[in-house]
């Protein structure tokens, strides 16, 4: 019960591709795309899942990034891509794909922040010294210049 | 006589505490004055199908249910533990053996100073830490016996047990079970615990909706949770402008009755059947959003095939069928259906549009599952069709942040509030309600993370007691409330406490409820009006389980809980007590990281928007603050992103959010689920597809023959949970509630007037309801608002008064949860079905016992510590209350006159 | 001036929030007016309800919060000797706790039995309207508005089922909802004239549903359904809605009433129901012509 072959590399190409264009995050695994890129219905089997993860090696940008758990889906074999989208078609900005929660930013003084919550409204975070969450809550719109400015500390 | 007002938050809403010379005064809600902020305004219609011409805001007053206006009654309570307590029996001896377990709850108390008592408590901690390792101590609280960010459970009880290190009991989503447990594999919003998001909704409703089906749900008696009669406006208005309430309930509940332009009235736990059934009318006669199903929609073609009869069961879910399986007439379903699908309408199960006893059924999560599909089949997210009940989405300030009770920024064992996060070292964990199996069996298995919600894969976690290499739990630390109303088949409790498997029993409580008279050690601890304390009404916490939980209110309020009085007799706050303890335990310091309860208060002015929004000193003098909602505020309707396509606006999202899709494997609704199939699929309770079955104990089952009505008991109208009932003599003196008769207040229980004309039972009868489990006594209301075969007791006694103390005894408390099963839904769906209870009725012929059993131990410790003291019976009867505030306003007076 | 407090049975969801706040204000405590309200057994303001319908097929219930009604010409008063009991200017009515020692048969006056007699002071007690708070001028001083000063059960009460006010200010709250609303005054009081204001206290119901054939399985929405009282000369009429059912509200007590169901293209079903109390009167499934 599958919408598109994955028996077939060209087809399975070509709808991975065509997901991979619209798709704005960074993280996937098999499952994802079989799910949400390839209409897959039931579970897949295992051949299946090798051929998905193959197509996605195979595309370029996505990189192997060992096993990563998902909320749905539990841990899987994932891959992650550099470029990420931030705006959707009509220009709107996806605020859960431009800013993590619970992660680490870097303002242009070097003031690390915690963003704690990232709401439309509001990216609310806490400075971070010497490990720890220190002052009041720092308010940060989304689209506000100091927020572009930020840049994630990877860990 | 100068009179002092102060403010709380109590689970019954927000209070003004009036005091005079050191004892409370009254009690009552809080009345906005002229410096207070103008209330929101929704343009919306005057009635259905006119102009949005009318103006709604809401009253000047912050309006609690009447609960909350008892707290005066709360404190000077005749069940309030006056004095630290152990157990007569009670022998330390060194090995932990022989410590006459089996007479818990049969033994009276002798009264403890504090020294002694937790000089006894903290050399137990070290013997078992030492005797068996960290994991070895257990400790578990109830929900809601209090309020406030720096004393509620998840804050001061956490940051004390996570340094001190412990095994961990998981809560169950006792009161939405079937939503954690199904919705999430329709359409995800684990993360809401498998709710729905409301926000805007009361806009959105009081502009557009034509029908409400309020399927299991009874918004004046749960009062938005904690939200008191915040919302009972909203529904009034709905109804003036003429928007239909239809109530599917085996009860013709209290909302219901008064409401209900349709009451529909279910065979308990049939709900699902009437759900296929409506289904199958709208798939036959395509009234339906086909549009937006074919956009949306999972494998709907298969499960139309399922409700048509072509699935694999081969059977039509024809309204006729539904008939014979639910008792509701087949013409009545059409005609529900056809005017669900032909009028805008919004509704759901229970106080969240996500809650309800329907799931606390066996069949639950098919309900719930099924209900949230039919409400996708009309478009949910377009104007006037979500899953809204009417008691949430009130418009806020979204740019407002305080935090709340589940928030995890607003706990003080976590950072920013405290300077070091305190880390739990054990991995070992119970789970709640089967908590007296582990403990009596010495082993348990069982699947998932409490309420789960990071992630539908924790559903599927599997977890064994003891863990590997861990030791078994040998001492409990029981917090606040009391299970013996709240958790099913009591008498597994009861034996639980009398195994000497625990050799420790400790219950920090503020009133002698059922499980602290199987305690070896009773810490009292002191009201909310004698401690200090900081809140927000209603407020889970914009980051928690329920985000902006707030908008079940009219006013958000932020309240400063100063300290009314000063504890009273010899309790104190539960901050002090753990304080205390850690000090014994060698990390006080460690513990308070020097501050006292009131800086830790001010930690949450400092840490939140509150200090950007007034002065510290004027926050404490004012007592409260309200945020003013913009006027010009920006809309974001529940669900409108996911129906309009768009990056999601509401709180609280994910990022697959953002790209319009829903928490479900392909992001659709699923009408089969892939999740199910991927992670369970072998499961018979909870299947792919979502299909009524007949209940492990319904009315197909062989037990039915013998015990032939069914048993519901909701959440109660007249307490929250068990914390009101028993301490609140007044209620007893509702005719619906209780009935007080030989010094005991019986709880109603209501039957229909065929069923009780063949018992030959009259209404006021005594009456015995009864299965294999249990026994418990109740007064008759013969009525013709319950379904035929159901028997209606409100659940959650805080009474628990088994005529033999300790016992497996009869009650005549009105905890009706002896006769439900403990036994959880499912293997892989772990939650509780108190709503799928057999039972038999009849007429009590016997002499009634007179009083409840355990006042006497009571009294004869209050005697202990003051020969003069007011007995149990003199405080609900007769003076002890004037008596006992006689004497600390002298106190205090004295005092006042030495300074 | 005439203070009064309106009473909206239509509004009131039974949450028992003015009995409660009642409570909390007179249990164990006293003031000028009166004695301290016993722990337990009297109820200043009660909630009486009663179950409306002998069919699960049509269910209501009935909510008044009774209270003592401050009657222009009380019963009680006239009951009381030695000034025992008296009207002060506003209109309310005060039980003096000194003077009415002994004085049951104050309690035995009173038409809707909100009298109390205090076993051990031996005296009868009852709402006192609040007076002692109103007179008060310290009682809620911190809100900066007398205005905002009512009666502990008006005030905590969340329906809108409670109003407070003078009586003769057109312009006030409660003066606009007694204009404007059903007035009903409670039985036992008939013909007395009250500053408490019952409004909108069901009298009967008569209800049906409506189906097609029985076969069919199908309700009759749209039918006809006319009722005649032959001893007042009254009619109603209504139709069924979406589900079949249909409901008349509002009749008189204690009469027969003739109830003809029409629908095209059916016969005329027909009833008489007696309106002793409020009746489901039949589950009519109709016969084609």
């Amino acid at each position: 019960m599958v919408r598109c072959s994955v028996t077939d590399p060209n087809a399975l190409r070509h709808a991975v591709d065509k997901y991979f264009s619209e798709f704005p995050g960074e993280i996937i695994c098999a499952l994802q795309l079989w799910y949400e890129g390839l209409g897959g219905q039931g579970v897949p089997t295992a051949d299946e899942l090798t051929a998905i993860q193959d197509a996605i090696a195979a595309t370029p940008g996505w990189k192997d990034a060992g096993e990563v758990r998902y909320e749905k889906f539990g841990v899987q074999k994932s891959y992650k891509c550099e470029a990420m989208k931030t705006h959707d078609s009509k220009g709107r900005i996806m605020i859960q794909h431009t800013f993590k929660r619970d992660a680490l930013y870097k303002e242009p003084n070097g003031t690390i922040l915690k963003l704690v919550t990232t709401e439309l409204w509001n990216l609310r975070c806490f400075e971070i010294k010497n490990g720890k969450m220190t002052g009041g809550m720092i308010k940060i719109h989304p689209e506000s210049d100091r927020a572009k400015a930020l840049v994630e500390v990877k860990s | 006589m100068a009179e002092k007002v102060t403010h709380s938050i109590v689970v019954g809403g927000a209070i003004a505490i009036h005091t005079q010379d050191g004892v409370i005064r009254r009690v009552r809600p809080i009345v906005l004055d002229n410096n207070d902020p103008k209330g929101w305004v929704i343009k919306a219609r005057s009635k259905v199908g006119g102009p949005q011409d009318a103006e709604y805001t809401p009253n000047r007053k912050v309006q609690p249910a009447f609960i909350a206006l008892t707290e005066k009654n709360r404190a000077y309570a005749y069940d309030r533990i006056r004095y630290p307590m152990i157990r007569e029996d009670f022998v330390e001896t060194p090995d932990g053996k022989n410590r006459n377990t089996e007479n818990r709850g049969i033994s009276g108390y002798r009264r403890a100073s504090w020294d002694e008592a937790l000089d006894l408590v903290v050399r137990e901690i070290k013997r078992i830490q030492t005797q068996y390792g960290p994991e070895a101590i257990t400790a578990m609280t109830s929900s809601h016996h209090s309020w406030g960010n720096v004393g509620y459970k998840i804050s001061t009880f956490a940051r004390f047990f996570r340094m001190l290190g412990y095994t961990e009991v998981k809560d169950n989503p006792d009161s939405w079970e079937g939503f954690t447990w199904g919705a999430p594999h329709t359409y995800g919003y684990y993360w809401r615990l498998g709710c729905p998001e409301t926000f805007d909704l009361l806009e959105d409703g009081l502009q557009n909706v034509e029908t409400m089906i309020m399927w299991s749900h009874d918004p004046d008696t749960t009062h938005g949770g904690y939200a008191g009669n915040e919302s009972v406006m909203w529904r009034h208005w709905l109804d003036d402008m003429g928007v239909q309430f239809i109530y599917i309930d085996p009860y013709n509940n209290f909302s219901s009755i008064k409401q209900a332009d349709k009451w529909i009235a279910p065979r308990p736990g049939t709900d699902a059947a009437l759900a296929e059934a409506i289904a199958h009318v709208w798939v036959t006669e395509g009234l339906y959003d086909k549009e937006y199903i074919a956009k949306h929609a999972h494998r709907f073609e298969e499960w139309c095939d399922y409700i048509l009869g072509k699935g694999t069961d081969k059977l039509a879910k024809t309204p006729k069928w539904a008939e014979i399986e639910t008792g509701i007439p087949a013409a009545d379903i059409k005609a529900l259906a056809r005017r669900w699908a032909t009028t805008k309408t919004m509704g759901g199960s229970g106080m969240r549009a996500g809650f309800g006893g329907v799931c606390r059924t066996v069949n639950g999560t098919e309900f719930a599952r099924t209900m949230v599909l039919l409400f996708a089949m009309q478009g949910m997210g377009k104007p006037g069709q979500n899953m809204w009940g009417g008691n949430t989405g009130a418009p806020m300030d979204y740019d407002f942040w305080f935090g709340g009770y589940s928030d995890p920024l607003a706990m003080i064992w976590n950072e920013p509030i405290a300077d070091n996060v305190a880390v739990n070292p054990v991995m070992q964990k119970l789970y709640r309600p089967n908590l007296p199996d582990a403990i009596l069996d010495g082993h348990y298995e069982w699947y998932g993370e409490g309420f789960c919600g990071q992630g539908i894969d924790q559903e599927f976690t599997q977890n064994v007691y003891p863990a590997p290499g861990c030791s078994k739990v040998h001492m409990f630390w029981r917090y606040g409330g009391t299970f013996m109303g709240t958790m099913l088949d009591t008498n597994k409790w009861v034996r639980m406490y009398k195994s000497p498997e625990l050799e420790f029993v400790v219950n920090q409580d503020i009133h002698f409820h059922g499980e602290a008279r199987m305690s070896d050690v009773v810490l009292p601890a002191c009201t909310n009006l004698e401690r200090v304390d900081i809140g927000e009404l209603c407020s889970s916490g914009n980051g928690g389980y329920q985000s902006h939980s707030q908008t079940g209110c009219s006013w958000q309020v932020v309240v400063f809980q100063d300290k009314a009085i000063e504890p009273l007799w010899d309790s104190q706050s539960d901050y002090w007590i753990f304080a205390e303890t850690a000090k014994r335990l060698g990390w006080g310091e460690k513990f308070t990281e020097g501050r006292t309860e009131l800086d830790w208060c001010k930690r949450y002015w400092e840490k939140s928007d509150l200090c950007e929004r007034i002065s510290w000193e004027d926050f404490m003098k004012k007592g409260y603050y309200i945020p003013p909602v913009p006027e010009d505020r920006v809309r974001r309707y529940g669900f409108r992103w996911f129906a309009e396509e768009f990056p999601c606006d509401t709180p609280n999202h994910k990022p697959f959010q953002e790209e319009g899709k829903l928490g479900t494997f392909t992001g659709k609704w699923e009408f089969v689920s892939e999740s199910l199939q991927y992670w369970a699929p072998h499961d018979e309770v909870r299947t792919p597809i979502a299909t009524y079955k007949h209940s492990w104990e319904g009315h197909h089952a062989i037990k039915a023959k013998k015990y032939p009505l069914q048993l519901i008991s909701p959440h109660p109208r007249f307490d929250y949970h068990t914390q009101h009932n028993s301490s609140t003599p007044w209620f007893w003196e509702i005719p619906e509630n209780r009935v007080y008769i030989n010094g005991n207040p019986y709880l109603v229980a209501r039957l229909h007037p065929k069923k009780a004309e063949e018992r030959g039972i009259k209404d006021g009868d005594i009456i015995e309801l009864y299965n294999e489990r249990g026994s418990v006594l109740c007064v008759a209301v013969i009525s013709y608002r319950c379904e035929e075969n159901t028997v209606h007791a409100y659940g959650s006694s805080g009474i628990y008064n088994p005529v033999t103390p300790g016992e497996e005894s009869m009650d005549i408390g009105g905890c009706v949860n002896i006769l439900t099963p403990g036994r959880l839904i499912g293997d892989y769906v772990p939650g509780m079905a108190p709503n799928s209870t057999l039972l038999e009725v009849r007429k009590w012929e016997d002499e009634l016992p007179s009083g409840q059993f355990f006042e006497d131990k009571l009294d004869k410790v209050a005697k202990e510590g003051d020969p003069n003291a007011e007995t149990c019976i003199e405080i609900i009867e007769g003076h002890g209350f004037e008596k006992i505030q006689e004497k600390v306003r002298k106190n205090y007076l004295k005092k006042g006159a030495a300074v | 001036m005439r203070l009064g407090i309106a009473v909206n049975s239509q509004r009131c969801m039974g949450c028992w929030c003015c009995f409660t706040a009642c409570k909390d204000e007179h249990c164990g405590f006293a003031s000028k007016l009166s004695a301290a309200q016993p722990m337990m057994g009297q109820k200043w303001i009660d909630v009486r309800e009663w179950e409306r319908g002998d069919s699960s097929r049509h269910v209501k219930s009935a909510s008044v919060p009774t209270l003592c009604a401050h009657c222009k010409d009380p019963a009680c008063l006239k009951a009381g000797k030695d000034g025992a009991v008296y009207k002060r200017d506003d209109g309310l009515v005060i039980i003096d706790p000194e003077k009415s020692k002994g004085q049951k048969a104050i309690v035995d006056a009173c038409p809707i039995k909100v009298v109390f007699w205090n076993e051990e002071l031996e005296i009868p007690q009852k709402c006192t309207g609040c007076a002692e708070l109103l007179d008060d001028p310290e009682y809620l001083a911190y809100l900066g508005d007398p205005a905002l000063k009512q009666p502990r059960c008006v005030e905590a009460c969340p329906n809108q089922a409670l109003f407070f006010g003078d009586l003769d200010d057109p312009n006030s709250d409660i003066a606009k909802i007694v204009a404007s609303e059903r007035a009903t005054q409670l039985e036992p009081l008939a013909g007395q004239e009250s500053v408490v204001k019952w409004l909108n206290v069901p009298t009967i119901f008569l209800a049906g549903t409506v189906y097609q054939p029985k076969e069919l399985d199908e309700v009759l929405i749209g039918a006809k359904v006319k009722l005649k009282c032959k001893e007042t000369g009254e009619s109603w009429e209504t139709e069924t809605n979406y589900f079949g059912d249909w409901e008349v509200e509002w009749l008189p007590k204690n009469k027969t009433i003739d109830i003809v169901i029409e629908a095209d293209g059916y016969k005329a079903a027909s009833y008489t129901a007696k309106t002793d109390a409020d009746h489901y009167v039949d589950t009519t499934y109709m016969v084609r012509d």
